[in-house]
């Protein structure tokens, strides 16, 4: 394995929620309960969790979307925890973010030119504009799209192709480190493949490292090198993706595999797995075979 | 008796009157459910699978959806000509239906027991009493825990799966002939997920209920159904036993589904996918509406549009000019 192009160390993040009256004691929530982790250089290091689990949270702190509770993130060898926002600018463009929902986050009254041009403006990447224009076209067609597209706005083109334009705005400042939250989630199932082929070929073309956020086990088992299982803010178990299906041991992993719907009949499968009880308790993770860690 | 048929949908069309133009979301639907069957209706976003179960219920007040040909058969009556009035005895007594997101179809201010409640003193007569007793029984039978104390709760105090089994017991409780459930478990977390669609199964069984289970997802279908027709465009362009759909799927659009799947635990490199997507109506071709994707569409396919065609003695359909021999015998390769 290469090195790691991101550490990350005992990442907590505590929300405080509202209270009703003013002289309750506050309540927190704690989202994200001490994770480590690292991802290495030209992986993907999918995160599998039902919602609550505190991923997308975890994927947020990791960009510095979100301010970390505690815990410390180290990207490319240099900490970034708390690095201000001015220092971190030009950083950002090594890490992108890829959302679930491409047509929430794409301005609906910029054309597709205006929307992959921005990126390369904010981080003065090409002076010249008859040159952005050209990266633009060279970013269409890197995801599949054509140059006839340049004119127009996210709401004239399908879910699968806002998708597509939604990954060429985080291609375009060349990024190391790709975080997707929910990519295909949103997508039918013929179109779903189409995107998942679109990441396995980019992350080849460019070396991308990708954190690869989902709620669907056979998403995430297709795309990834290595599977972490988040349940209530920890990482329950973490091993290679192989691995992980092979030889599951947390119980709540076991549960995960065994809700999977299979689409073949004949495999319709005795769900006994599903109603078995969860420890109560998380203790930390402990190696039990290389590389396959586990909370029990 | 078995194999009767509960519910004959044939001829369906339901229009969507909106400017510009008309949408013809189900654009010729023919299917049956038959008495303690699930029927899957599988399709992507956009194929007409939820209008066609609104077309069942009749439920297109305010908006510019009109059934415009077909007849629906429910055991003897035709639901067509049925009068509205009718139509809500039928709708809660003999069919009912659950969705996607069980929030939104509660009401927020009203407890759980009220609002089972108030189905049941209008659809069944019962007195107050009699009907929290009755819900009650059913909040059991859908295995919601503690059920005396939850009777008082808002349905923002209950998780996405506890919803979902008050939405079930709701359903159950005029005791339906036929459940309709569109997308029902779909904003769901998967261990939530395999529970309800256990839930439905043990319902089909100790009930002898009829379901018509609307999903996206082959897995679900696979998991509970026993027969499944495959929507694309408005119309059914495959229809069979589940167990012969999935080891013999006919229809170049259900083939090319079941091929995107990833599939857990299998290492593959690509996954193989459908080029383009779903047209929309205006952009639909002449013959047959999956011609525009089909990696082995000919000439006569986008002239003339096949018909359901019957493809094995077993009640296997499938809208599509190729049979497996003509595949062969033409050489036609994707």
């Amino acid at each position: 394995m290469t090195k790691p192009l991101v550490k990350v160390e005992q990442l907590t993040k505590i929300y405080k929620l509202k209270t009703k009256k003013k002289s309750d004691s506050p309540k927190t929530l704690k989202a994200v309960d001490g994770l480590s982790f690292h991802i290495a250089e030209g992986e993907t290091f999918g995160l599998v969790g039902e919602s609550g689990s505190g991923k997308s949270t975890t994927g947020r702190m990791l960009l510095r979307l979100l301010d970390v509770t505690s815990g410390r993130i180290v990207f490319n060898g240099k900490d970034i925890t708390h690095l201000k926002e001015r220092q971190l600018r030009p950083m950002r463009k090594d890490f992108q973010m890829v959302f679930q929902d491409p047509y929430a986050s794409l301005n609906p009254r910029y054309t597709v030119s205006d929307i992959l041009e921005e990126p390369l403006i904010a981080h003065k990447l090409y002076p010249h504009r008859a040159d952005r224009l050209k990266r633009v076209k060279e970013l269409l067609s890197t995801v599949g799209l054509a140059e006839t597209h340049m004119k127009r706005y996210p709401h004239e083109f399908s879910g699968g192709q806002r998708q597509r334009i939604g990954i060429a705005r985080a291609l375009a400042v060349n990024p190391k480190l790709i975080v997707a939250d929910e990519p295909v989630s949103a997508l039918d199932v013929s179109i779903q493949s189409q995107i998942l082929n679109l990441f396995k070929d980019l992350q080849e073309a460019f070396n991308l490292t990708y954190l690869f956020i989902a709620h669907d086990l056979s998403v995430v088992d297709f795309i990834s090198d290595r599977i972490a299982v988040m349940h209530r803010g920890r990482i329950v178990e973490l091993a290679a993706r192989e691995e992980l299906y092979n030889s599951p041991l947390h119980p709540y992993t076991k549960r995960l595999l065994a809700s999977v719907p299979v689409p073949d009949p004949k495999q319709r499968r005795k769900r006994h797995d599903i109603y078995e009880p969860l420890p109560q308790q998380t203790p930390p993770l402990k190696e039990v075979s290389p590389g396959h860690f586990v909370a029990l | 008796m078995p194999n009767q048929n509960l519910l004959k949908v044939s001829g369906l069309k339901t229009y969507f009157y909106t400017e510009p133009q008309i949408i013809p979301a189900v654009d010729g639907v023919d299917l049956t459910i038959k008495k303690g069957e699930i029927l899957g209706l599988v399709g992507e976003s956009g194929s007409g699978k939820s209008v066609t179960s609104l077309s069942i219920m009749r439920l297109f007040h305010n908006t510019p959806g009109k059934i415009v040909d077909g007849s629906i058969t429910f055991e003897e009556k035709d639901l067509l000509s049925q009068s509205e009035r009718a139509m809500q005895s039928i709708r809660g007594n003999e069919i009912a239906m659950i969705y996607q997101e069980p929030m939104t179809s509660l009401n927020p201010v009203l407890t759980i027991g009220e609002q089972i409640e108030e189905a049941i003193i209008k659809h069944l007569g019962y007195s107050r009493k009699q009907a929290t007793a009755h819900a009650k029984k059913m909040l059991e039978l859908v295995g919601i825990p503690r059920v005396d104390s939850i009777i008082h709760d808002y349905p923002h105090q209950l998780s996405g799966g506890m919803r979902q089994r008050v939405m079930i017991a709701m359903a159950m409780s005029c005791s339906p002939k036929l459940l309709i459930a569109d997308e029902p478990t779909t904003a769901l977390d998967v261990t939530i997920q395999a529970q309800i669609l256990d839930l439905m199964k043990t319902l089909q069984t100790t009930h002898d209920l009829s379901i018509l289970l609307i999903t996206h997802d082959l897995g679900v279908i696979a998991e509970v159904c026993d027969r499944v027709a495959v929507m694309y465009a408005g119309r059914i362009v495959e229809e069979a036993d589940v167990f012969e759909l999935f080891e013999h799927p006919k229809h170049p659009y259900t083939q090319g589904l079941m091929q995107s799947m990833p599939r857990l635990g299998e290492h593959q490199e690509r996954l193989s996918s459908i080029k383009g997507q779903i047209p929309a109506p205006q952009e639909w071709p002449k013959g047959c509406k999956f011609a525009t994707r089909c990696p082995f569409a000919f000439e006569k396919c986008w002239q003339n549009e096949p018909e359901l065609i019957l493809a094995n003695p077993h009640g296997h359909r499938s809208r599509c000019w190729l049979s497996d021999e003509v595949k062969e015998t033409e050489g036609v390769k994707p």
